[in-house]
């Protein structure tokens, strides 16, 4: 055996196979539930390539293929090219504000003949790729206000231009980079102070202002006193509940003045308000019912009722998980949950054990795009969550996202590979 | 290692909390909560279809033209069907059962899960009897429908019909699902989009028993129907039901139109159909006899059908010739009684030394040879060819040879020829005015709608200008009522000259070919017309409006194969212009006259004739011979008639 076979056949071998092995389940799963999203008793043919489960299996086997090259390929080119892949999606979202299609009010697609792809999806992957190479750079720091900086424009510029091409979800995802930049030092208050003013927001308008504002008193003073010998904490503490006083004015403002109407329309529904007259809640309510339905075990592979195309929209893609909650139950959907929870449990086992910078900062990117998919799509379909079109990672129909999905994991899966290869040297 | 390596514990914390978070709430939802279980149980969610009440027609006056009425369609949503009683379902609704079971599996193959229409429109009794046994047939309901209903079986053509959406209306616009109903002609389809209102949405739970249980949450998803809005035309129902009476019988077509407004009085084809035809379950077996009747009776013939104007074309061609400084009002050119044309002759029934007034008056063919040729040989224009484009171009003001923009689709933009047409046939630069005289008297190449002669009629009318012609003057909606604005065209011609022809139309009743039409005390002006057919009669042709001074009525009648204009055409204008003025008929033998005569007999001979020969054919067997119906009326690119084809012209 020469040395370079046995290199490849290392490299090859290196592969984390927990990581593989969820990956195949999660696509079976989801090609499995895609199917029976679609089924009904007159399909005569078992795998009908015109329809959704069909043309998913392509999409499966082209990311399969391109997998396969991923492991092949010199992992160091991702290192090397990254801020190039990087500036070529941005042109790319840039184009695609111009000439994009519009699909489902997003105009985030390119078509080049019969193919078209959604340009957010190459741009979730250039970010992470130039966010882990930058903050990796030597004498890079976080804690510099320049790098910092830096560090939110590499992700705040893309969010903004998928944002322009309205497609609120996606930019969501943008903003999970964050994760990244918190792991190499970035003081956590950047996340707590959003995520608490997002909670905030979601209180004015569940309730109304006056609640929040006297709550907002309350815990204020509270913590005060609980911090009242560091001065500095009490300051941030301070600056927070003005911020907080005033969000709940802004937002009550933004609600009542600024948004459009499926806008607000899509806040009421999550929280259940009255003013969803005109069927908005419905999804979520169908979504519920098809879940609930479910109970322990399910009706089984085929038998829902509810979660067939009449009831709950966005079957086979944004409400994908209806599919499994009412057909296999509080068995299927939870352990579909805890396989999500695995694999992004490993990919931060992955991470932790790379040599270099980069793979580290890279994986904890993979997992920050997951995790905020697999929050947002599940919450919104158990009522959770505003609905947020965006799809659940492996299981949901659409080619863009699973081929994307896919790339990004074996990227992952192959930087981590040749970390251990070139580390046994 | 840069540190910070216990953050990756904090990750894994937020990890395991929303994990945590999602498992407790599919606890919850899943094995606590009973409420979601049950309701997917024991209930089924019927999602219906609220239809709108479509918008209402009106005529001028406010009287009502179309209603609704409402109608059940029995729906079915297969996968929901369970021990089907075939027999007793069809006996029920009194329906055929083998087309029964195509329209259910044509359901089934739509959709299992939606609900698709299996029976259409059925009667009031078969829906009281349907109703007490509904629970007979689970994955079956009712669905109130509103169809179109006509009191007065007027003014078809207008107003047109309704037919199922097809499978392109469906890929156009979103709104629409399999059958649902479509605006296919008239009025009803070029207001589709305001008479139709916006369909609701309600959500009935249904037990085991195929019972109703009230709206799913409280009627919190369903949304209301809106309303179609009413159309307010300017049609006069009166008028429209007399012109109808008038022209029963025979075949042509009558438009009326306001000349200060530009709105349809009047409009009908004959001969025409019974709009309650095409209604319900009958419309399946009524349609196609419709449309394969010799006669034509769906064809509007007053917008879509085209033919020579004859002499009706005189005053426009005067007027221009006029405004041209081509003759003025006292040119004068003699008549020996023909045009000679090198070898032949365009014949004139009138001999003498004639002016404008009385090329008019007597409909003059030689007069308007002379102003013709001068019209295409004007030397600033250089060519025949140019000065035919002018010519064109002059007709145009008119709204003659464009379509003239009313609100029914399907018009017609009539045929008036430029100088390529005659160029392919002649060679460029190798034909002179003289090769393209018939068109100064109307005859040979140019053919008209109708509407554009009762158009052109409104132009004298107004002096000068027309408004686009139309039906709807305005939208009616919650209380509010939105005008619609039609167009001012302008022809550019002097006033002086519109009055000059506006006397000389008048005298054409009082003491020219127009006498049928005359009425007592009341200044008609008016031109007929004697339109050559190759195909048959000679068709007869009137254009009039009245009063002379601010006129309300202009119009155009068209009675096919019926020979001279004042003999036909004439009388009926004058009944229709002294009903709409005065309200009553000061001459009942003219109408006596108009109503006995039948021009009708020609096709339902032929008809018969045909219907023997597919009895016949039945009898022996033998596959019936598709035959031709050739119609000059309906083809716009007909071949150029035989220019030698030349005879006098009233």
């Amino acid at each position: 055996m020469t040395r370079m076979e046995d290199k490849s056949r290392k490299l090859i071998t290196n592969i984390d196979s927990t990581a593989g092995l969820i990956f195949l389940l999660l696509t079976v799963i989801g090609w499995v539930n895609i199917y029976s999203s679609e089924y009904h008793e007159n399909m005569t043919k078992i795998v009908d390539m015109s329809m959704s489960h069909g043309k998913q299996l392509v999409w499966i086997s082209a990311s399969l293929v391109m997998a396969f090259f991923i492991v092949l390929m010199d992992s160091r080119i991702y290192h090397t090219m990254s801020f190039l892949i990087y500036g070529f999606a941005l042109s790319l979202l840039v184009a695609t504000l111009f000439i994009g299609k519009t699909v489902a009010g997003a105009k985030g697609w390119i078509v080049i003949g019969s193919f078209q792809f959604q340009t957010a999806e190459l741009a979730k992957l250039a970010t992470v790729l130039a966010l882990a190479r930058y903050l990796s750079t030597h004498g890079v720091d976080i804690r510099n206000t320049r790098d910092r900086m830096i560090g939110f424009a590499l992700m705040m510029v893309p969010c903004m231009l998928v944002l322009l091409q309205n497609d609120t979800g996606s930019a969501l995802v943008f903003l999970s980079l964050i994760f990244i930049l918190y792991r190499v030092g970035l003081s956590g208050w950047y996340i707590i102070i959003p995520v608490w003013l997002g909670i905030i927001s979601l209180t004015v308008l569940m309730a109304s202002k006056q609640p929040v504002l006297i709550g907002l008193g309350a815990i204020t003073f509270l913590a005060l006193l609980v911090v009242r010998k560091q001065p500095r904490v009490m300051l941030i503490i301070l600056g927070v509940a003005v911020l907080s006083v005033g969000i709940t004015f802004g937002v009550d403002y933004g609600v009542n003045h600024v948004l459009k109407d499926y806008q607000r329309e899509r806040i009421d529904v999550l929280l259940g308000k009255e003013v969803d007259v005109k069927g908005a809640g419905y999804n979520v309510h169908q979504s519920l019912i098809a879940i609930g339905s479910g109970g322990v075990s399910g009706k089984g592979f085929l038998k829902g009722t509810q979660t067939k195309y009449d009831f709950v929209p966005e079957q086979s893609t944004d409400f994908i998980f209806c599919t499994v909650g009412e057909e296999y139950g509080f068995l299927g959907s939870g352990g579909l949950v805890c396989l999500f929870l695995l694999l992004m449990w490993r990919i931060i086992v992955i991470a932790e054990r790379q040599k270099f910078l980069f793979n580290r900062l890279y994986a904890y990117g993979v997992f920050s795009i997951i995790f905020i998919h697999f929050t947002i799509n599940i919450g919104m379909t158990l009522g959770l969550f505003p609905v947020i079109g965006i799809p659940l990672p492996f299981i949901s129909y659409g080619g863009s996202s699973f081929i994307a999905f896919t790339i990004m994991l074996f990227i992952l899966l192959k930087l981590d590979a040749s970390d251990r290869y070139y580390g046994l040297d | 290692m840069n540190g910070y390596e216990e953050r990756s514990r904090v990750l894994k914390g937020i990890l395991l909390f929303v994990g945590l978070i999602f498992l407790m709430r599919l606890v919850y939802v899943q094995i606590i909560d009973k409420d979601y279980k049950l309701f997917a149980e024991n209930n089924a969610l019927r999602k219906e279809v609220i239809f709108p009440a479509r918008g209402l027609i009106y005529d001028r006056h406010g009287k009502i033209l179309v209603r609704n009425s409402t109608v059940y369609d029995v729906m079915v949503v297969p996968s929901r069907v369970k021990d089907l009683d075939t027999n007793t379902f069809c006996k029920l609704l009194e329906i055929d059962k083998a087309e029964f079971i195509e329209a259910f599996n044509k359901a089934k193959n739509h959709s299992p899960y939606k609900a698709s229409p299996v029976v259409r429109q059925i009667t009031t009794a078969q829906h009281g009897r349907f109703q007490e046994r509904l629970a007979f047939f689970s994955g079956f309901y009712m669905q109130p429908r509103t169809i179109r209903n006509y009191p007065l079986s007027i003014a078809s053509h207008a107003i047109g019909y309704q037919g199922e959406v097809d499978s392109a209306d469906m890929a156009k616009s979103d709104y629409y699902k399999m059958g649902d109903y479509i605006g296919e002609s008239g009025l009803e389809k070029s207001y589709e989009e305001q008479l139709r209102g916006q369909k609701g949405i309600r959500h009935v739970l249904v037990d085991v028993l195929n019972r109703e249980q009230g709206h799913y949450q409280n009627g919190k998803f369903d949304v209301a129907a809106i309303p179609g809005k009413d159309l307010m035309t300017g049609l006069d129902l009166k008028l429209q039901q007399y012109a109808e009476k008038l022209m029963a019988g025979k075949l042509g077509a009558v438009v009326a139109i306001e000349p200060s407004s530009g709105e349809i009085l009047a409009m009908l084809s004959s001969p025409g159909y019974d709009p309650n035809l095409l209604l319900g379950r009958e419309r399946r077996k009524n349609f196609p006899r419709l449309v394969t009747d010799p006669d034509k009776p769906m064809f509007n013939r007053a917008i879509s059908a085209i033919y020579p104007p004859g002499s009706t074309l005189k005053p426009f061609q005067a007027l221009m010739a006029l405004e041209q400084n081509v003759i003025n009002p006292n040119t004068t050119f003699n008549c020996p009684g023909g045009y000679r044309l090198g070898s032949h002759t365009i014949g004139c029934h009138s001999a003498g030394t004639f002016d404008v007034f009385n090329s008019i008056r007597l409909s003059c063919n030689t007069y308007y040879c002379y102003v013709f040729r001068a019209l295409i040989d004007q030397p600033r224009l250089k060519t025949p060819a140019h000065g035919l484009d002018n010519w064109h171009e002059w007709l145009e003001k008119f709204g003659i040879g464009k379509k003239t923009g009313i609100d029914i689709p399907n018009e017609s933009k009539g045929f008036v020829p430029k100088q390529e047409y005659y160029n392919r046939y002649h060679g460029e630069g190798r034909w002179k005015s003289s090769a393209i005289m018939s068109l100064a008297i109307g005859q040979a190449e140019i053919s008209l709608t109708p509407l554009q002669l009762a158009n052109g009629a409104a132009t004298i009318a107004n002096r000068g200008y027309y408004i686009t012609p139309h039906f709807v003057r305005s939208i009616y909606d919650k209380g509010k009522t939105e005008e619609k604005k039609w167009e001012r065209h302008e022809t550019g011609i002097d006033t002086s000259y519109y009055n000059l022809l506006a006397n000389a139309m008048q005298s054409v009743i009082q003491n020219g070919t127009g006498g049928m039409a005359r009425i007592k005390d009341m200044a008609v002006c008016g031109k007929t017309g004697t339109a050559q057919n190759p195909h048959g009669e000679d068709h007869s042709l009137f254009i009039a409006f009245a009063p002379k001074d601010s006129p309300k009525i202009a119009l155009c009648v068209m009675v096919e194969n019926a020979g001279y204009g004042g003999s036909w055409a004439a009388p009926v204008g004058g009944l229709m212009i002294e009903y709409y003025l005065r309200d009553s008929i000061s001459r009942p033998y003219v109408e006596q006259y108009v109503l006995e005569a039948r021009y009708l007999k020609i096709n339902a001979a032929k008809k018969q004739q045909e219907d023997q020969e597919k009895e016949e054919e039945k009898k022996t067997g033998k596959k019936p011979q598709p035959k031709k119906e050739k119609d000059d009326s309906e083809d716009p690119e007909k071949p150029p008639m035989d220019a030698t084809l030349r005879r006098d012209s009233l």
